[in-house]
């Protein structure tokens, strides 16, 4: 299998990093993901983890996460191993699980009041702000409602953890188009003035044109594509959809 | 974090646990119900107290998989949800050591299965309460404590079955939580069991290494390594010893017999699967006909059917009923030495214009300091402790009894009551007849440590028993408690069993262990006329 090298993106704006991932190999018995990746997030930026379905985009959140091990290498989230992160790095880290995986059993308020004993920083208007967007009673059962709304509450928690560093994995599974925009919308709003730092994975290309700034595009066998947004989108004559479809289908 | 976790864990198994607290209701009224109908249902109804202490048949028992079963219920309703639909991520995930997490959700868990556990254990507690003595409630309090820790053990052991991603590690976890099931749960427990709290200590950390397995980490502790790699073996072979103790089929190899025919000793060997050889030791193998033709006393049904009795042998005829009256068996096992769990012995009162022994309606005990007389109406009989206590203390009579030896049934022909040991080993009889309760003591061998004694009432009236001392002496008893030494070279009561038969001409002890076959021919006096030793053939 031929492998890619990646190209460092270097920000001007700002060097620190958040995100450090270095000479990252990973693979699934046989099927290569990555192999020697290098990749920096820094901070403030609105990073985007790009491919189609199966290609390891969840497999890369799930490392930085610790739930895998890399084969070879290492990942650094706050300068601490991603299997080793203290308390106060997870507090700093507000995770959107793939599927938007919440506690279904419990009402919307005990979902707030749960997750609010856990952060310092607990912003609890921005939860029911979010919430009371769908006008619906807070007594209500996670599992009792539609994905999108579940999915609000979930962004909700997210928010309400006023944390330094959001990774959303495939936010767009499950959601309609209408709640897409909702939710990259309200992301955006949030974000605002705010210097937070947003790792972003989906296979869904137009929501995100407005809102990423740096992207990697990862394609299977472990080839990985580094660019800024503005460099990747700046023929005007596509879609940005088009092109990222062009350029999978290189391959 | 600790109320935050307890809440959560709450809203998730609340349902759970108002079924699991209804179905702990169910299992209490069910048991109350069945004790209520046993003991209504039999008279007297001390023979239920007899059967919980002389035949091990506790009512409860089978209430311990119960306690199983809540323990299943909560660990999958607590984690396999967890786990299924991927939420252990954000247990992982939230700002807690893992270790914290983990323990804090095993906790709680742990709380909501005692409380059930011990509204179970109280209820079961308070219906024996009801309809049996404080001792044995003693040993429904003792069996249901460890029926509940093996129960918040399986829940430990489930959870880190659950949460274990690796499927080695799944199967070793697997092996040591129903290994341990299969070797704890059992009739009766004893002090030595206490060495299993160890798991309590261990198995909170075996299933923090299943939780960190979701982080492809293990526990790296040296210590939990090292508990690990020795319970593992450990278990195993107590696995397999407890297979051949309760499942393994075991038999005779050796059934030897002293012919009066050819005044010699004839054996079956036994190789399993209806597959005999018959023969005299060093001498001839023959066919059952004539190893049956060499045992008269012991066919003497089949020369019944052949019109040959009565039977001419060394020039005296036997009959039928000759044999028939003639014929004893005492047998001796060595697991006969382990002591009663609960020491309450019925206190049979045979009525001398009666042929049969009725039940009685009293069990006695004796304490450390008096002997007390149980009754199910007044639940004391003050008057019979009275008696029996005034009655030991005139025959000088040293609390507490170290053993109590005796027939327990009425289904006898007689009753020569208990053989009872006082601290300092002197030796009493104990009885009861037409309502009269005697106590004497009784003379045996100075010098020697009484190891057992088995009282076995039959009609020839000659022989009441057996005792065997710790220096493997074995003993007659005749009909007064006099104690006969018999000659059983190598006999050694820890390991072998032991069977005395008798015929019209002698009395023959046989004893093995498994390996080695002994057997002593007797005559009428108790003199050793012949032996034999046959070593099993590899």
């Amino acid at each position: 299998m031929v492998v890619m090298v990646v190209a460092e993106i270097v920000k001007k704006k700002s060097n620190k990093s958040v995100i450090e991932i270095r000479n990252l190999s990973f693979d699934y018995k046989n099927r290569l993901i990555y192999n020697n990746l290098n990749l920096n997030i820094y901070k403030g930026t609105i990073f985007g983890l790009l491919g189609k379905n199966g290609v390891g985009k969840s497999t890369l959140i799930n490392i930085l996460m610790g739930y895998l091990k890399p084969k070879a290498g290492e990942c650094l989230i706050f300068g601490e191993n991603s299997h080793e992160l203290s308390n106060n790095t997870k507090k700093s880290i507000a995770l959107l699980h793939e599927g938007f995986i919440t506690y279904d059993y419990m009402s919307i308020e005990e979902l707030e009041k749960f997750f609010s004993l856990f952060y310092n920083n607990w912003k609890k208007n921005l939860f029911y702000e979010l919430v009371d967007l769908m006008k619906l009673p807070y007594t209500q059962k996670i599992s009792t409602l539609s994905f999108g709304q579940k999915s609000q509450v979930v962004l909700g928690t997210i928010f309400a953890q006023d944390a330094k560093l959001l990774i959303l994995d495939d936010y767009s599974m499950g959601l309609d188009a209408g709640y897409r925009r909702l939710f990259v919308e309200y992301l955006k709003e949030y974000i605002k003035n705010r210097d937070k730092t947003v790792l972003i994975t989906s296979h869904n290309m137009n929501d995100l044109e407005n809102l990423i700034d740096d992207i990697a595009i990862i394609q299977s066998g472990g080839r990985v594509h580094l660019d800024t947004m503005a460099n990747f989108n700046k023929d005007k004559s596509t879609t940005f959809e088009d092109k990222f479809l062009d350029f999978v289908g290189k391959y | 974090m600790l109320f935050s976790i307890l809440r959560k864990e709450w809203i998730k198994l609340k349902l759970y646990l108002y079924l699991l607290l209804f179905l702990v209701t169910v299992l209490i009224c069910y048991f109350a119900y069945n004790i209520n109908y046993a003991f209504a249902t039999i008279e007297p109804e001390s023979m239920l107290w007899y059967k919980f202490a002389q035949l091990q048949d506790k009512p409860y028992f089978t209430l311990n998989y119960w306690y199983l079963v809540l323990a299943t219920v909560l660990a999958f309703a607590q984690f396999l949800p967890k786990k299924v639909g991927s939420r252990i991520k954000i247990m992982a995930h939230l700002p807690l050591k893992m270790q914290d997490s983990l323990f804090l959700h095993l906790f709680i868990g742990a709380v909501f299965l005692t409380t059930l556990l011990t509204i179970l254990s109280l209820g079961t507690l308070l219906t024996l309460y009801f309809y049996y003595p404080l001792d044995i409630v003693f040993i429904g309090l003792k069996d249901t404590f460890a029926y509940s820790f093996a129960s918040i053990i399986l829940y430990v052991g489930l959870c880190s079955i659950i949460l274990e991603k690796d499927i080695k590690y799944l199967f070793l976890k697997s092996l040591l939580t129903l290994g341990f099931v299969i070797l704890f749960i059992k009739q009766r427990y004893f002090l030595e069991d206490i060495s299993w709290l160890i798991l309590l200590l261990f198995m909170p950390f075996m299933a923090l290494d299943s939780f960190y397995s979701f982080k492809e980490q293990r526990v790296k502790s040296f210590l939990y390594k090292a508990v690990l790699v020795t319970i593992i073996p450990t278990f195993i072979y107590l696995l397999y010893g407890n297979y051949k103790t309760n499942y393994a089929k075991s038999f005779t190899n050796y059934y030897i017999f002293y012919s009066n025919i050819i005044n010699d000793f004839v054996y079956q060997k036994n190789f399993a699967g209806h597959r005999f050889e018959y023969g005299i030791k060093n001498k001839e193998v023959f066919d059952r006909k004539t190893y049956e033709a060499y045992l008269p006393f012991v066919y003497y049904k089949n020369l019944e059917i052949q019109n040959r009795l009565p039977i001419k042998i060394e020039n005296t005829l036997f009959d039928k009923e000759i044999i028939k009256s003639s014929r004893l068996s005492f047998s001796y096992n060595p697991i006969s030495l382990e002591p009663q769990e609960v020491e309450i012995y019925p206190l049979l009162n045979p009525q001398k214009d009666k042929g049969v022994i009725k039940f009685s309606e009293e069990a006695f005990s004796i304490k450390s300091k008096k002997a007390v007389v149980y009754e199910f109406d007044n639940k004391i009989n003050r008057d019979l402790s009275n008696e029996l206590t005034k009655k030991l203390t005139e025959n000088a009579f040293s609390y507490p009894a170290i053993n109590i030896w005796g027939k327990t049934t009425n289904m006898k022909p007689f009753d020569k009551g208990y053989l009872v040991q006082d601290s300092k080993k002197k030796l009493f009889n104990i009885k009861r007849a037409d309502g009269i309760i005697e106590v004497t003591s009784i003379k045996y061998p100075k010098n020697i440590s009484l190891a057992y004694i088995d009282i076995s009432e039959n009609r020839q009236k000659n022989l009441s028993g057996y005792a065997i001392d710790t220096n493997n002496q074995f003993y007659l008893l005749n009909w007064d408690f006099k104690f006969i030494p018999i000659d059983t070279k190598e006999f050694n009561y820890k390991t072998m069993k032991l069977q005395l038969l008798s015929n019209p001409l002698n009395y023959q002890i046989r004893y093995n262990d498994g390996k080695n076959y002994f057997a002593v021919a007797l005559n009428s006096s108790y003199e050793v006329i012949k032996t034999i030793k046959i070593i099993k053939e590899k």
